[in-house]
C-alpha cells in the first residue's frame, strides 16, 4: 500500500437499521401520542407493524446499497476496478513408490497443513493444472498446480512437503518445488472506496496542486512507498558521473542536466575520493552538464565514477525562502533506498507533462539519520514492566521509521510522550529524550528534541525504555 | 390495550375505528382466532409466535388449538368441536374458560 495513507471516502450509507429496530422505534413513537400502546404478539397490530417493519428494512438495505453501487458504477465507467482475488501457483514434484509409469491427472489436490498454537490444521490446497505422466524406469516428475481457491497463501518456503488429499495411488510423496506466485485477496469496500477517492482526485488533465500530485503519485507508482511533495521547494539532485581536480579545481559532469549558476552553493555526497565531497560554491558551468568549485588539493585525473551525488546545498533546508515555480518530491521504496534512476527519470517525465506551464519538477531521495530515544515511565500495576517497556519502544521505533515518519520537521518529545502514554499499562510518562546518534547534516539536537533541518529527511528511532 | 375489530368497522356514530375492549370475551376469542391462522416464522420478529397450519389434517386440530393457547395464558381451552360443510369447508368451534 502507497503511503500516505489515504481515507477520504465518506460511507454514504445513511443507518442499516434492522427489523427490530425499526419495530421498537415504530412502538416508541406510537407511544410518544398513545402513552398506553403496548402491541400484544397475536393481535393485528402487532401483526401490521412487524410487517411493515419488515418491508421498511428491506428498503433501507436496498437504499443503502445504493451509494456504493452507484460509486463503483461511477469508477467502472472510468477504468477503474477493483483489484480481485488471484489464486497461488507453483510446481509440485511428485515422487511413485513404483517404476512402472503411473499418470497423475489433472486436478489431483495436494495441501500445504499448518498447525498453529492451539494445534488448529489450516490446510492450503494445490490442484494440479495438467496430466502428469511418470513413464516407466522413472520414479519423480514435476507439475505446474493451482490453489484451489483464490486467496492469499502464506510465503511457503521451498521445498516443502505436501499432503495428498485426492485418493491416488502410488504417491510416495508430493514436495512444494516453486511456488511462482501467493495470489492475493480481494480488497475490501473500504480499501477499495480509499483507492477509488484517491484516483479521482488524481484526474485532471494539468497537476496544479502539491495534493494532486501527492494523490497522483500515489496511485500511478505504487513501488514509490514513501514520499512527499514539497511544493515552492528546488533541489536539483544529480548524479555525479565524471570526476577531474586539475590545478585546484574540480570539475564534475552530472548524469542529466545540472541547472546551476555560478554562485550557486552544491553540496557533493557519497563520492568514493572522499576528497569531492563536501559544499562549495559553483565558479563555473562550462556546459549543460559540468560544473565547476575550487578545491585546493593534488591533481586528481579525470575518471568515471560509479557512486556520488550533488544537490543544491540550500534547497531542502527548511529555513530556505520559497523557491516560486518549482516543486520537489523526496521519495523512497518501503525499505527506505532510493528509486531507480530509471524510475525516477519515468516519473520525472510524466510528472513534467502534467503540471502547469512553467513549473520545474525535481526528485530527490530521502535521507536517513539516526536518532536514540531515551523513554522512562511509570508502569500500571498487573502489568509486566519488560512487556509495556518493549512495547513503548516499539511503539516509538515504529513512527520514528520510513513507513511511520509522519514528514514533521521535528522529533518531538511531547509527540513521543504521547506515543508511549497510548501504550497499554502506561501509567504515566515520567521523562523522554531525544538526541541525534551520530553526526548528520539533516538536522540538530534541541533540548530534549530534534530539530530536523532539511525537507526529505528521515529519522530512524532506537528507543530505550526504563520503568521508574 | 385494546385491539382493532377485523373486519375493519367504523362507527356510525363517532367515525372511530372499531375496537375490541381488552380482557372481554371477544378479545380473548379474537386473540384464539389469531393465534390459529398464524403459521410459526410467519411474524418477522415474533417467529416463535404461531402454530403448524392445520387444515388438511383433521386429527391434528385440537393439538393445534392447544398449541395456540399457550399464547394466551389467561384463558384455558375447553372444548373443541368440527364440523365438516357440504361445500367441503369445515367450522372449527373452541370453548374457552377465563381464569
Amino acid at each position: 500500500m502507497a503511503s500516505p495513507n489515504f481515507s477520504q471516502y465518506i460511507n454514504l450509507t445513511v443507518s442499516d437499521l434492522n427489523v427490530v429496530d425499526i419495530y421498537d422505534d415504530s412502538v416508541e413513537y406510537a407511544q410518544t401520542n398513545l402513552p398506553e400502546f403496548n402491541p400484544r404478539v397475536g393481535t393485528i397490530e402487532n401483526a401490521i407493524l412487524e410487517a411493515t417493519a419488515y418491508q421498511t428494512n428491506n428498503i433501507v438495505t436496498s437504499i443503502n446499497r445504493l451509494p456504493d453501487g452507484l460509486m463503483e458504477g461511477v469508477l467502472s465507467l472510468m477504468g477503474f476496478s477493483r483489484i480481485e482475488a488471484t489464486q497461488a501457483s507453483g510446481t509440485v514434484t511428485i515422487e511413485l513408490i513404483i517404476n512402472t509409469g503411473s499418470t497423475i491427472l489433472s486436478g489431483t489436490t495436494f495441501s500445504f497443513d499448518v498447525y498453529d498454537a492451539e494445534g488448529v490444521l489450516t490446510q492450503y490446497l494445490f490442484e494440479t493444472d495438467e496430466d502428469l505422466t511418470i513413464a516407466s524406469g522413472s520414479t519423480t516428475g514435476t507439475v505446474s498446480v493451482t490453489a484451489s481457491e483464490a486467496s492469499q497463501y502464506p510465503d511457503i518456503p521451498v521445498p516443502s512437503a505436501l499432503t495428498v488429499v485426492s485418493s491416488t495411488p502410488f504417491i510416495l510423496n508430493a514436495t512444494l518445488a516453486t511456488l511462482s506466485t501467493v495470489g492475493q485477496d480481494t480488497e475490501t469496500d473500504a480499501e477499495y472506496f480509499n483507492r477509488g477517492v484517491t484516483y479521482l482526485s488524481s484526474l485532471s488533465s494539468a497537476i496544479t496542486t502539491a495534493s494532486q500530485m501527492t494523490s497522483y503519485i500515489a496511485v500511478n507508482y505504487p513501488t514509490v512507498s514513501k514520499f512527499k511533495v514539497y511544493d515552492l521547494t528546488e533541489v536539483l539532485e544529480n548524479y555525479v558521473t565524471n570526476a577531474v581536480l586539475s590545478t585546484n579545481v574540480v570539475t564534475l559532469t552530472t548524469a542529466s542536466a545540472h541547472g546551476y549558476e555560478t554562485g550557486d552553493s552544491v553540496t557533493v555526497r557519497d563520492m568514493a575520493n572522499a576528497v569531492y565531497n563536501g559544499t562549495y560554491t559553483v565558479t563555473g558551468t562550462p556546459t549543460t552538464t559540468t560544473f565547476t568549485y575550487a578545491k585546493t588539493n593534488t591533481n586528481i585525473t579525470s575518471a568515471a565514477v560509479a557512486a556520488g551525488s550533488v544537490v543544491l546545498a540550500t534547497g531542502m533546508l527548511f529555513s530556505t525562502a520559497d523557491s516560486g515555480g518549482n516543486v520537489t518530491v523526496s521519495m523512497c521504496d518501503s525499505a527506505g533506498d532510493p528509486i531507480s534512476d530509471e524510475q525516477k527519470t519515468i516519473i520525472k517525465a510524466d510528472l513534467s507533462s502534467r503540471v502547469v506551464a512553467g513549473l520545474n519538477i525535481n526528485l530527490q531521495d530521502t535521507n536517513t539519520f539516526n536518532v536514540d530515544v531515551v523513554v522512562s515511565i511509570a508502569v500500571e500495576p498487573n502489568y509486566s514492566t519488560s512487556v509495556v517497556g518493549t512495547a513503548v519502544s516499539d511503539a516509538i521505533e515504529s513512527y520514528l521509521s520510513v513507513t511511520g515518519w509522519d514528514w514533521a520537521e521535528s522529533v518531538d518529545a511531547r509527540y513521543l510522550t504521547t506515543i508511549a502514554s497510548k501504550v497499554t499499562g502506561v501509567k504515566y510518562v515520567d521523562s523522554v529524550d531525544a538526541t541525534l546518534n551520530g553526526a548528520t547534516v539533516f538536522a540538530s539536537n534541541d533540548s530534549l528534541n530534534v530539530t530536523i533541518l532539511e525537507k526529505g529527511a528521515i529519522p530512524i528511532g532506537s528507543c530505550t525504555t526504563t520503568a521508574v | 390495550m385494546n385491539t382493532i375489530r377485523m373486519p375493519i368497522r367504523f362507527s356510525k356514530q363517532t367515525f372511530e375505528m372499531e375496537t375490541i375492549d381488552e380482557n372481554s370475551d371477544e378479545y380473548y376469542a379474537t386473540l384464539v382466532a389469531n393465534a390459529i391462522q398464524i403459521e410459526s416464522k410467519e411474524l418477522p420478529i415474533s417467529t416463535y409466535f404461531g402454530v403448524i397450519d392445520p387444515v388438511f389434517d383433521e386429527r391434528q386440530t385440537n393439538r393445534t388449538i392447544s398449541d395456540a393457547s399457550r399464547y394466551i395464558p389467561e384463558i384455558t381451552i375447553r372444548k373443541v368441536t368440527t364440523n365438516l360443510n357440504d361445500d367441503g369447508t369445515r367450522n372449527i368451534s373452541v370453548s374457552f374458560e377465563r381464569g
